[in-house]
């Protein structure tokens, strides 16, 4: 109960100001200044919300989208993560795919798209593709730079006591990479939710972008609403989820979580 | 016990190229170090002290000259030589203990190898911080955890490259004590690069002062003061003014000032 208090009190800004503003679109649309059939008050989308969640629409398509996202997200973040300590590790290797990536690299997912419903057609192999390249480039870029700037003090300290180059690649690189690598696989999560609700708008049959696009068809604004406000919700659980998982794993980090010797137990 | 075995330098020689420029750093050096002696090598900054131990440590090679220890060459793989660098160097995403433990050639560690640990946490004085993590400690607990983590294969010799260097006027002192203790307590044979006068003569059997650029070993003066030491004995100042002069001699201070 305390707790929750003083969360409150140091928080209280996050929640009023959307509170208020909620309030003046919701006040604006019953005063008729905005169309409702363009933009329909919050109170709306919130009942249509409500539908969607209990007939279980919403939470089938979201889930369709979610293991799409899960499943191209893992094969991009692990090639990703491969391919990049091989290129940053490999000066060769690094000169051998500098063009052929550096043309690769910026091309937008979304230019992909209609290449890979050509090759593998419009169910889930293409979308799973699709994530899987957003994903693999804002990891591969990431690991390369971070293992590039790994401390030779402490590769000294491996070299120094004898430790061979698979402890070194485990222990050190691996270990003081991990900040940076984390936060290629954060940008990574958004490209790839970007692609699948890019993928599934541009040709599907279910998931949450394909629910939009249908909405949209038959002009169910308030249907197309919730789509879009689910994605930005599912996307901040995410990013929560990977804040616990980085506070876990990366606990030593005084950058991020600056934890002093406490004077209580 | 382990048996120590004498540390000689033959005619140590090594140059860098800067912009094809050769530029001579070390230049005949020799010298033998006595097992369990404690040796301080001392020189103006940038003469070259570091680069000799990182020599011996194998993270640079010299140009000519051979390094031994017990008349063989001084293999690389082995763990007869540890260091203790200027900074820490701690992994800052490892406990004090798991630092300890890196030191080790074998990451599973058996009973024998806890209770070495423990011991070691014991010797440097940290045994209540054995799960904290470096970020958590002082820069002289910090350097505490880095010792331990050199003395836990058992080297024979220890190299330090100005271990107190980073750290403030007391700490210093406090740790120049403990690292005597410490030697006293594992017998390993030290050398010690620094360019704090005090300390060397403090802590060293021999004193080794190195010229500048190239670097040549100019003179190697015997400390024969009992210890513990006094920093401010008559023998103590006279050994400090002696050193004092190796540097700033050219510098005569005029005669009407020391009335």
């Amino acid at each position: 109960m305390k707790k929750t208090y003083i969360w409150l009190t140091q928080n209280y800004l996050s929640i009023i100001t959307p509170l208020i503003l909620l309030s003046i679109w919701e006040l604006s649309s019953r005063l008729n200044l905005i169309e409702n059939t363009f933009l329909p008050p919050p109170s709306l989308i919130l009942k249509e919300f409500f539908i969607l969640l209990l007939n279980g629409e919403l939470i089938k398509n979201l889930l369709i989208s979610i293991i799409r996202v899960a499943e191209g997200f893992f094969i991009g973040v692990s090639l990703g993560i491969i391919v990049g300590i091989q290129v940053a590790l490999n000066k060769n290797l690094q000169k051998a795919v500098r063009f052929i990536f550096g043309i690769l690299r910026p091309i937008p997912v979304i230019a992909w798209i209609p290449v890979l419903i050509l090759w593998l057609g419009i169910d889930e192999s293409s979308k799973v593709a699709a994530i899987s390249i957003g994903s693999f480039w804002s990891v591969l870029v990431s690991v390369v730079q971070a293992i590039k700037n790994v401390d030779k003090k402490y590769l000294e300290v491996a070299k120094v006591l004898r430790k061979d180059y698979k402890t070194i690649l485990l222990k050190v690189i691996l270990p003081s990479t991990l900040p940076q690598i984390f936060t290629g696989i954060r940008i990574g999560i958004d490209v790839a939710w970007r692609s699948v609700i890019a993928a599934e708008l541009i040709a599907a049959s279910a998931g949450i972008g394909y629910m939009i696009m249908y909405a949209r068809e038959l002009f169910q604004i308030d249907i197309v609403l919730v789509g879009v406000f689910s994605i930005g919700l599912t996307g901040i659980i995410i990013e929560e989820l990977l804040k616990i998982l980085e506070h876990h794993l990366l606990r030593w980090n005084t950058n991020i979580y600056q934890e002093e010797a406490s004077e209580k137990p | 016990m382990k048996n120590l075995e004498q540390l000689s330098l033959h005619n140590i020689n090594k140059s860098f190229f800067i912009n094809n420029k050769k530029i001579d750093v070390l230049k005949d050096i020799n010298l033998d170090v006595t097992p369990g002696e404690f040796v301080s090598i001392i020189g103006p900054s940038g003469c070259g002290k570091s680069t000799l131990l990182r020599l011996i440590i194998g993270l640079s090679h010299q140009t000519i000259g051979s390094i031994l220890l017990g008349g063989r060459e001084l293999q690389e793989s082995t763990h007869e030589v540890g260091i203790v660098f200027q900074e820490s160097r701690l992994f800052p995403w490892l406990s004090v203990y798991k630092n300890i433990t890196f030191g080790l050639e074998n990451e599973h560690l058996s009973q024998k190898d806890q209770a070495d640990v423990k011991e070691h946490l014991h010797l440097v004085g940290l045994e209540n911080f054995a799960d904290a993590y470096p970020s958590q400690l002082s820069g002289g607990m910090q350097q505490r955890v880095s010792i331990a983590r050199a003395l836990i294969s058992h080297p024979k010799v220890l190299l330090l490259d100005e271990p107190f260097g980073a750290l403030d006027a007391i700490t210093r002192i406090y740790m120049q004590q403990e690292i005597t203790r410490i030697w006293q307590t594992e017998k390993s044979t030290i050398l010690l690069v620094t360019h704090d006068i005090d300390e060397a003569i403090f802590l060293s059997d021999r004193v080794i002062v190195m010229s500048h650029r190239p670097a040549t070993i100019k003179n190697i003066i015997s400390v024969d003061l009992p210890r513990p030491r006094d920093r401010n004995s008559y023998d103590f100042l006279l050994l400090r003014k002696k050193i004092y002069k190796e540097f700033f001699n050219e510098i005569e201070m005029p005669f009407s000032f020391s009335i």
